[in-house]
């Protein structure tokens, strides 16, 4: 590097998208956390080794031929265009840029911020199918979905040269449909294939409500979630870029399609969503820690294909709308189709993520997608003849990023099916996927102990309310209590 | 003897870092491998794994197995071991 102004914005580069990884790194903690506490005792620790091992594997794919794939696909239409030029220099595993090269200094932690992503991606799939998956099966269906898949459509939708942006006018700046939309539709062809677990359902059908083992756990790892989220929306922006025009200078904040927001302004838009999401899921599910939780991720999630433009209060309302939405789906869908999804996987990103980005076609109508490439033309543009957002290319565009997930990962568990490779022996489903091979992961859990004090005067009180569910008032109660609601 | 720089008075002059360039190709080949190797490796572990469980619930059957509620308590696999040869001792006694 020649000058000290050069330096600098490529060094303050490298380290910004060092950092995300670093909160990143929180997202697949908080995975970790929320999927134990959701699985029972007995299901512990293989789930564990599941959701932990596909982290190495998607990290040794995603060098292999992940990042190619994102730098190789951006022509169109699909991956029929013809291979990107400056792919195989950029990011082939044998090129000389995917090692330590003091010629380049951008590579290796933009391709770890994706990496990021493709662990989200394969880690969204792992939780719909807990307590009775093969590690084996989800291992490859995660690969499939973190290495494969969900960069395919990246390179199409989340490159300001990808051909949906450049022709549809496709717009997704946090990735509602590019990460969250297609790990939703593959975790709903791997259910239809691998089905409920067993006692999810009654002999008439009724669906059964198998408890978390943990819910304050399961909460905390959301927490967690949530934290690593921050790196994820600072992950999908370019920190500093002169995106003057005619020679003129003017350093912004862009989003991944190049075009200028500001880091103020996601923040606004994150805790907005996030609140709106929250507060509704609070309301419809009447409280359930869970679900509550879970709310304030699918508001940000149904909000992030816009929220690098919205109003926070836009953002805020969607995000309520959305939740509203997405809970009811997903337990019409439960009750419908009999789908067992342990964490609701399927409603939280998938059915959120479409709407992400089906509303902000709408939101954005006409704003600029990207700046254009010559000799492609667009469907709609701007009065500059920029590629301009609009519903139909983010309508379609949802489609494709749903079905993008469902199809191919139908058919590799239908494959994984035919060889007995999806799901585990009955038998071991049920008496638990660590019995036979792991000591007990509470090994001096005794169960409940009734002895102390409070306790017993618990079930005393319990007693004496015995056919008015009222407390009677106790004479000599120390301090001062609040009068019980009669009505 | 050198396996790939030997100054750095120069930086501007200096491309990659790593010992052995030029094998690149070998190491992607070698790696790429390695990955899929695992995969199989992996699965036929599964697969033993699974089997291994299967016969052992046979022998003691899987209601005993499931134990108490199924959740709270894991009993060992000793313990369903000698239970089941106390049982063939008795059977053939």
């Amino acid at each position: 590097m020649q000058n000290q102004v050069e330096s600098l914005t490529v060094l303050f580069t490298e380290f910004y998208y060092w950092v995300t990884v670093v909160f990143m790194f929180l997202i697949h903690v908080g995975f970790a956390t929320y999927e134990i506490a959701v699985v029972r005792p007995k299901n512990m620790q293989r789930t564990l080794m599941k959701t932990f091992v596909v982290i190495p594997l998607v990290t040794v794919t995603f060098f292999f031929f992940g990042w190619w794939i994102y730098n190789a696909f951006s022509n169109g239409p699909g991956i029929t265009g013809g291979i990107a030029e400056g792919a195989g220099e950029t990011a082939a595993p044998w090129s000389e840029l995917m090692a330590p090269n003091l010629e380049d200094r951008i590579n290796g932690v933009f391709w770890a911020a994706f990496l990021l992503f493709s662990w989200t991606a394969a880690a969204i799939v792992s939780g719909a199918l807990l307590e009775r998956v093969r590690t084996a099966a989800f291992l490859i269906i995660g690969t499939m979905v973190g290495s494969v898949l969900w960069i395919i459509d990246a390179a199409w939708g989340w490159h300001p040269e990808g051909w949906m942006v450049q022709v549809m006018g496709y717009h997704d700046a946090y990735a509602s449909g590019v990460i969250h939309a297609i790990a939703g539709g593959a975790t709903l062809a791997a259910l239809i294939v691998l089905g409920p677990r067993i006692g999810k359902f009654g002999p008439k059908g009724e669906v059964r409500d198998i408890k978390p083992h943990n819910v304050w756990l399961a909460c905390v790892g959301l927490f967690l979630i949530f934290t690593g989220f921050w790196g994820f929306y600072v992950a999908c922006n370019i920190p500093m870029l002169d995106i003057g025009p005619n020679g003129e200078s003017y350093f912004s904040a862009t989003n991944i399609y190049l075009m200028p927001t500001t880091l103020s302004g996601i923040t606004f838009n994150f805790l907005m969503s996030f609140s709106g999401g929250i507060l509704a899921a609070y309301l419809v599910s009447r409280g359930n820690p869970f679900w509550t939780f879970s709310g304030g991720l699918a508001g940000v999630i149904a909000t992030s294909a816009g929220n690098d433009l919205y109003h926070p209060i836009q953002s805020m309302i969607l995000a309520a709308i959305a939740v509203v939405i997405i809970y009811k789906l997903h337990f019409y869908v439960e009750r419908k189709f009999k789908l067992d999804d342990v964490v609701g996987a399927v409603a939280v990103h998938g059915y959120a993520g479409v709407f992400g980005v089906v509303t902000a076609g709408f939101m954005l109508w006409g704003y600029p997608a990207a700046e254009p490439v010559d000799g492609v033309s667009a469907w709609f543009t701007t009065p500059d003849g920029w590629p301009a957002i609009n519903p139909l290319g983010n309508f379609l565009g949802a489609i494709i990023m749903f079905g993008l997930g469902f199809v191919p990962i139908f058919l590799i568990a239908k494959l994984l099916n035919r060889f007995g490779l999806l799901r585990v022996p009955r038998a071991v489903e049920l008496v638990g996927l660590d019995v036979h091979d792991h000591a007990s992961a509470y090994p001096y859990f005794q169960g409940r102990t009734d002895g102390d004090g409070i306790a017993d005067e618990e079930r005393a009180l319990a007693q004496s309310m015995e056919g008015t569910a009222r407390a009677p008032v106790v004479p000599g109660t120390p301090g001062a209590v609040a009068r019980e609601d009669r009505r | 003897m050198g396996t790939g720089i030997d100054s750095f008075t120069d930086p501007q002059n200096v491309g990659a870092l790593y010992p052995f360039p030029g094998i690149e190709v070998v190491l992607a080949v070698v790696g790429i491998l390695l990955w899929l190797g695992w995969h199989v490796h992996q699965t036929r572990i599964e697969n033993q794994e699974y089997a291994r469980a299967i016969e052992l619930y046979r022998r003691v059957g899987t209601a005993r197995a499931l134990g108490k509620d199924g959740t709270e308590w894991l009993p060992s696999e000793e313990e369903f071991a000698a239970e089941a040869e106390a049982k063939d001792r008795t059977g053939s006694g």
